[in-house]
């Protein structure tokens, strides 16, 4: 029993690895996306059981299997089966999915497990790659959006091994538990170091100056694999990020408060106003995504086990709000329904999917009942609570904006003359079936979704 | 003893899903008027408790929610909760048994008035803020797609509006809440609490607080320099979204004034500057009223001088104002659902509601008329209506606080008198030329405005249902 607590992820990691490579020789969509499907959810199981239990051991002395990392490790695996199973419905070339997605998703999980700063910077790099592949390899339409994801990931990978080999020399060890301990001594490079890590990661997390990139990426990939950068690639930068910033960096705080304040306030402003003037749903969803992503920085800013607890809950509540959100606004433009106006008379072709979004947009612009207003309400307190009552007032602000361009999607959507009604194949109504539930039901009840993430955070700042 | 607060809120709101997931348009409209007519009887037994049973006012239930930040699923019975929780019931009764326009699918307006009646008793019987704010949210939310899914004419363009300054205030008031959360020695939401050790607050963040506080009822009231969403929302809303925004929105900022003067002592301060605004606001509305020519508008602008009026109660902080401003909100509740029923019908049976067009109506549809006459009675105060007892509470209590100054926004009334007599004498009553009636007014409406009527008089000739209860004490 030990045995299979301690190697169930090492063993599922092999059994994910072997899937994909089968799929290249039975090329057989079905059976591919049933067993990635069944592996991502024995993960979501392992999650759950490591979660409960609340256990805290090193795996192979690679991975550090904590309440942190198991939090992460439920996330992301929902998250997988969601998007793998989207990407069934939307690529009618599921078998690409079926090779990289395993291996995208053993760097997920290992970013979410790591115990070194070399784990977390190859892991970023086997997360990064298939995503271009999958980019790539749907010819040469796709050549921009793949080209510019290339260049920009290969450029944060550099820096951050930069930002690496800055503090090894003061610590000699790359364990992220030991180089808190005490020995980075000169202030200049640590906050150069600091700086460059937050730099490199902000490319994938859609930090503001680091984030012009996403809205062509976002809109320019196909349709199945939005939701995967979207709601999968994002979030894994913000735990490198947060690993980073809170466990390497614990000891300098003063330097991390203003930093993450000024990247918080720039990037939400930066999302809500672009974002009002867009007219394609696609290009609208990946510039609220950079909003959702100074929302989360607000939580971030304060360093704090509540600031980080609410951010993690904003994690897991935009994680499946966009996945929900691109795979309804893949379908659609899988039919031709790309702008604004295009959306208009939904509601008549298709309630469930005008319902599904209704609540989405309305979770992301924050109204109670629904996921997003939770995270939000979790956001600001934090904030307040640690005396950053303008960047709260701010966030609000922000807030406020937004309603702007999701109640402009939402108007359209219940306007205008109907036209045929739209058939929803049965793996995107089960998708967009989970994000909704999801959304609704830790809206109205969010108590055990906060347990876990303030354990979760509770135990990162509990390994310093 | 039963849990009174939870089985109305699980009546309302399990008639709503019971309508999302079920059901055509009859269905829909059956189980609307039974859920609001057992609501109904359920707040006029909370009525009855409150004026019969000692210690009822102050009975409250709580479910745990949120353990770790002291949230509770809590209600309590405060008086104007329990005045309000009619008001809401009423007018909820009223707007399901009126017809408006014909829609296809028009089920959806029948969850979305049960989505709201959920959220207005939700409201008003709620003990912390954090509830308050939640169901605020949500009778925003349901009164935003009334207007955009079963409006008229330009009803994307007021709906957007309507929703951008419901969001500003949102987002007002929850930094507000959020604030005092967290500069109350113990954190909690809880209003009871807050009332009582709001003096340790810093006396500047108490300032911020209720300025901000301030605002945002502002806007929902509406009160002057927040008021352009009205004339919009309410004219292009449907005849249900109409009463309802108006009679029952409205209210959330009025009740939430109530509660913000009583919780603070800044409030003495700030008074003198409420009573100015809401003077203000109650003459401009009576100004702007004068320029309109379609009823829906016309009624939209009295429905902001009564709010100008209720404001000058609220500030007067004294047990005649502010009981008169409740008494007021309820009156006035009660008029707009009547008001607002009766254009709708005229809307359905003349195809117009503009004042130039409509003549002679008295002759056709004589009930109808008169209706409107006595909603226009009720809204400028003639004895035997409820607005009277209300008007006469808010001007003693406006008047001994604040001098001769406290009887200039009686004016405003007179105003308002004028204007309307003469413009119903010019267009209703005139029988010198008809309007062709173009269908049957449909009996749903005379049914509905009648409710409003008699709720209207029997609050007005038996006035100690309501008073009786103020001597127990506001909050």
């Amino acid at each position: 029993m030990q045995i299979l607590v301690n190697f169930a992820i090492p063993v599922l990691f092999a059994a994910l690895l072997f899937s994909g490579i089968a799929t290249l020789f039975h090329k057989n969509k079905k059976l591919s996306v049933a067993i990635n499907s069944s592996l991502f959810l024995l993960i979501l199981v392992t999650g759950i059981y490591y979660s409960v239990t609340g256990i805290s051991f090193n795996s192979l002395s690679l991975y550090h299997i904590y309440p942190f990392s198991s939090f992460l490790l439920m996330l992301f695996s929902l998250a997988f089966v969601l998007v793998s199973i989207a990407a069934y419905e939307l690529d009618s070339s599921y078998l690409k999915f079926g090779m990289l997605l395993p291996l995208l998703s053993i760097g997920v999980f290992s970013v979410s497990m790591a115990s070194s700063l070399l784990t977390i910077i190859v892991s970023m790099e086997l997360m990064t790659v298939p995503t271009i592949l999958l980019i790539a390899l749907n010819g040469k339409d796709f050549a921009e959006p793949s080209t510019k994801l290339f260049l920009l990931s290969a450029i944060s990978i550099a820096v951050l091994a930069f930002a690496i080999a800055l503090i090894f020399p003061y610590d000699s060890s790359l364990s992220i538990t030991q180089a808190v301990s005490g020995t980075i001594g000169s202030a200049y490079f640590m906050v150069l170091s600091l700086v460059l890590f937050v730099a490199a990661l902000g490319v994938e997390a859609a930090l503001f100056p680091f984030n012009l990139w996403i809205p062509d990426v976002y809109q320019g990939s196909p349709s199945g694999v939005s939701p995967l950068i979207a709601g999968i690639n994002k979030k894994v930068a913000f735990v490198a990020l947060i690993e980073i910033s809170f466990v390497v960096f614990a000891g300098d705080k003063s330097s991390i408060v203003p930093v993450f304040e000024i990247l918080a306030v720039l990037t939400m402003f930066f999302g809500n106003l672009a974002a009002m003037v867009q007219t394609n749903v696609k290009r609208l969803l990946a510039y609220s995504s950079i909003s959702q992503a100074g929302y989360i920085m607000v939580g971030l800013a304060s360093v704090t086990a509540f600031g980080l607890e609410s951010s993690l809950f904003q994690i897991f509540a935009h994680s499946f709000m966009i996945i929900g959100a691109f795979v309804i606004a893949g379908f659609l433009a899988a039919n031709g329904i790309e702008s604004i106006g295009g959306y208009s008379g939904l509601y008549k072709r298709n309630g469930f999917l005008a319902f599904s979004l209704t609540v989405i947009m309305l979770s992301m612009a924050g109204i109670p009942g629904l996921i997003g207003f939770v995270g939000k309400f979790l956001l600001f307190s934090s904030a307040i609570s640690s005396g950053l009552i303008a960047l709260a007032f701010i966030g609000i602000i922000n807030s406020f904006i937004s309603i702007y361009y999701y109640g402009k999607l939402i108007s359209s959507i219940y306007s205008g003359a109907s036209g045929k009604t739209m058939h929803v194949p049965n793996g995107i109504y089960v998708v967009v079936f989970i994000a909704i539930a999801i959304v609704i039901a830790f809206g109205i009840y969010p108590a055990p979704l906060m347990a876990v993430s303030s354990r979760a955070a509770a135990s990162l700042f509990g390994i310093i | 003893m039963l849990p009174l607060f939870f089985i109305m809120l699980a009546v309302v709101g399990l008639a709503g899903a019971a309508t999302a997931v079920y059901g055509n348009y009859v269905f829909s409209k059956r189980i609307a008027i039974i859920a609001s007519g057992i609501t109904l009887v359920l707040a006029i037994y909370l009525l009855f408790s409150a004026i019969y049973t000692n210690g009822f006012i102050g009975t409250a239930e709580s479910l745990p929610y949120i353990s770790q930040f002291g949230i509770y699923l809590s209600f309590v019975a405060t008086v104007p909760g329990v005045v309000l929780t009619l008001l809401a019931a009423i007018v909820s009764l009223v707007a399901s048994i009126t017809v408006s326009r014909k829609f296809e699918d028009s089920k959806n307006i029948y969850v979305l008035i049960l989505l709201f009646e959920f959220s207005a008793i939700g409201l008003f019987l709620s003990a912390n803020l954090f509830l308050f704010y939640v169901f605020w949210d949500v009778g925003v939310i349901a009164s935003y797609f009334m207007i955009n899914s079963f409006g008229s004419g330009e009803r994307r363009h007021a709906a957007n509006t309507f929703l951008i300054y419901s969001i500003f205030a949102s987002a007002l008031l929850l930094l507000a809440i959020m604030l005092i959360y967290f500069y109350t020695p113990v954190h909690s939401f809880d209003i009871s609490y807050i009332a009582s050790h709001s003096s340790s607050i810093p006396v500047a963040v108490q300032g911020t607080i209720f300025v901000l506080f301030f605002i945002a009822f502002m806007v929902k009231m509406p009160i002057f320099p927040f008021h352009s969403w009205i004339s919009n929302a309410y004219a292009e809303a449907p005849a249900q979204g109409s009463m309802l925004i108006s009679g029952v929105l409205s209210k959330f900022g009025a009740y939430g004034m109530l509660i913000l003067f009583s919780m603070f002592a800044f409030s003495s301060e700030f008074a003198k500057y409420a009573f100015v605004l809401g003077t203000i606001s109650a003459f401009y509305a009576a100004f702007v009223l004068m320029r309109q020519a379609d009823l829906k508008r016309m009624t939209a602008y009295s429905s902001m001088l009564e709010s100008g009026i209720i404001l000058v109660g609220i500030s007067s902080l004294n047990a005649f104002g502010t009981s008169g401003a409740l008494y007021l909100m309820l009156a006035h509740g009660l008029v707009m659902a009547l008001m607002f029923s009766v254009i709708g019908g005229i809307e359905i049976s003349y195809g117009t509601r503009s004042i130039n067009v409509l003549k002679g109506i008295v002759k056709q549809s004589a009930g109808t008329a008169y209706s409107f006459v006595i909603g226009t009675f009720a809204s400028t105060g003639l004895p035997l209506t409820a607005g009277f007892i209300a008007d006469v509470l808010v001007f003693i209590g406006a008047i001994s606080e604040f001098g001769l100054y406290g009887a200039i926004p009686i004016f405003s009334i007179m105003l308002l008198g004028f204007y309307m007599y003469y413009a119903i004498n010019k267009s209703f009553l005139s029988t010198k030329v008809s309007s062709n009636s173009i269908a049957r007014m449909p009996k749903q409406v005379a049914v509905s405005y009648s409710i409003a009527m008699i709720a209207l008089f029997a609050f007005g000739i038996f006035p100690f249902f309501i008073t009786s209860l103020f001597g127990v004490g506001i909050i």
